[in-house]
């Protein structure tokens, strides 16, 4: 049986059935001083891209006609839209609620510079988390390289909005939550809480490239275990194989569930979380 | 409104711009980091295949990460421009414009109510002036009745009078004719009982005399 973690990470190859073309050997794109490597997980960024824009650029185009969108597949996306605004977005970083009519309608949020930023943030994590469901392909987000850039983006969005909203300086003092100490204590205890409040921000904010990743990356693993049983044990006599191989579909299907149940999951955290930041830098303590 | 994003999507790319720009011989030691690899994956032969230490941060996760940044950079350009912006603002006016109609929806109910109640109080009015109105009807046939009734038996008490006069004027007149016969067969009588000769003139006076007695009587 092969490792199974390589078949939940990334290469340089597509490996497909036979009458699809077998093994897809992905080139390298010379630039002159670097020889770029084109990998799977790549290739599959793009299928992403391509999914999301031939989604939403035709949703758009409905919804700015001012009528509501017909049809399960455009609610269902319009669903996922409101819901991430309203229950997501807006309460993480404005603190209102997610009730949108009424005397808030029309009313110019904080949160609405950021909406399309998040939403784009929420699809590209769920798609290129749903990747993984198809046969022959697999989840990027199962790469520490794309969840930790998305990590870094997150970080950085968040801290230039908390620098833009306290300055430089107030927005890093401003991360020691306000006590009542008596004098001289916190000179002492301040610049300790200070220290640990940096470690904890990036902490907070590193975890969320290591969360995302560890979900789809032991996943995919736990999937291709159970798969890997099957290949295992056509060396054992016809009834163990056929119970061994029962139990592994079987439990591919149930974990399958669990995936698709993740992807949206992971997704959903990663967005949430990074709007909460957002909302903690916008709204210190 | 995005060019807050502008600088951390730079400050990132610069940042694995500059991880992933390794020397020529990098590459070289990332196809003899992955032989190991690939040799563990026997079906796989001869593929550069990945690391089998998932977190580890080598060419090939360098190169994902820029190409990962490059389309991210490139779906958000795209999604924010013909997608997503146009979506939230959209939303929002969709929003106000729901707002705006329970709004008017509210007011028209209002004033539906506010007519509802005006025509139900005209609808109370009117039939306390039905009402009235019947009620001066009925007063007013009823005086018209009876005054109908009173002019009729007016009429009736006019023609029963005239009548009586009448009655009592033929009553008169027939007595006396009676009394003007009776005189002139009475005298008449006399005269061929006294075997005498009276005059007209003499006749007639008699005759009067006679009926002047008869009125008296």
């Amino acid at each position: 049986m092969s490792d199974p973690a390589s078949h939940a990470q990334d290469a340089t190859y597509f490996h497909l059935p036979e009458f699809l073309g077998g093994e897809i050997e992905l080139p390298k794109i010379p630039l002159g001083f670097y020889d770029f490597q084109i990998t799977k997980y790549m290739v599959i960024e793009i299928f992403v891209a391509v999914c999301l824009v031939a989604v939403f650029v035709p949703l758009a185009k409905r919804i700015v006609t001012g009528q509501p969108p017909r049809g399960r597949f455009w609610n269902l996306f319009e669903v996922f839209l409101l819901y991430i605004r309203d229950q997501v977005v807006r309460p993480c970083i404005d603190g209102t609620g997610s009730h949108t009519t009424g005397s808030h309608a029309g009313h110019k949020r904080e949160s609405d510079k950021y909406l399309p930023f998040l939403w784009t943030l929420f699809f590209f994590i769920l798609f290129c988390n749903l990747f993984g469901m198809l046969p022959w392909m697999g989840s990027p987000t199962g790469s520490i390289a794309v969840t930790g850039l998305l990590a870094v983006i997150a970080f950085l969005t968040v801290t230039i909005t908390g620098i833009k909203a306290h300055g430089g300086v107030g927005y890093w003092l401003g991360l020691v939550p306000k006590m009542d100490l008596p004098f001289g204590l916190g000179y002492i205890l301040k610049p300790m809480l200070f220290v640990i409040e940096i470690v904890a921000y990036l902490i907070k904010h590193g975890v969320l490239a290591i969360r995302l990743w560890a979900n789809m990356f032991a996943g995919h693993v736990v999937l291709a275990v159970f798969l890997g049983f099957i290949g295992a044990a056509m060396t054992l006599p016809l009834l163990l194989c056929g119970t061994v191989t029962g139990l592994s579909l079987f439990m591919s299907v149930a974990l399958s569930f669990l995936e698709l149940f993740v992807a949206f999951l992971q997704a959903y955290i990663f967005v949430f979380l990074t709007s909460l930041f957002i909302g903690g830098a916008i709204h210190q303590h | 409104m995005y060019r807050i994003f502008l600088f951390p999507i730079f400050t990132v790319a610069l940042m694995l711009f500059t991880a992933g720009q390794t020397p020529a011989a990098g590459t070289d030691e990332r196809v003899s980091a992955a032989e190991p690899a690939a040799a563990a994956v026997a079906e796989h032969g001869e593929h550069a295949a990945a690391s089998s230490d998932p977190l580890s941060f080598d060419s090939l996760k360098r190169d994902l990460a820029v190409w990962s940044l490059v389309i991210f950079l490139i779906v958000f350009g795209i999604l924010a421009k013909f997608a997503f912006g146009p979506i939230a603002k959209a939303l929002d006016a969709r929003e106000q414009a729901v707002a705006d109609q329970i709004a008017a929806a509210g007011k028209a109910n209002e004033e539906a109510k506010t007519i509802l109640t005006q025509y139900h109080q005209k609808l109370a009015d009117s039939k306390d002036e039905v009402r009235q109105i019947i009620e001066t009807a009925k007063q007013d046939a009823e005086k018209s009745a009876a005054g109908i009734i009173a002019k009729a038996h007016g009429e009736a008490d006019i023609l029963q009078q005239r009548a009586k006069k009448e009655i009592e004027q033929a009553t008169v007149n027939a007595l006396q004719s009676i009394a003007e016969k009776s005189a002139s067969v009475a005298t008449r009588l006399a005269g061929k009982l006294i075997k005498a000769e009276v005059r007209p003139e003499q006749h007639k006076d008699l005759i009067e005399a006679a009926l002047n007695d008869f009125s008296r009587i």
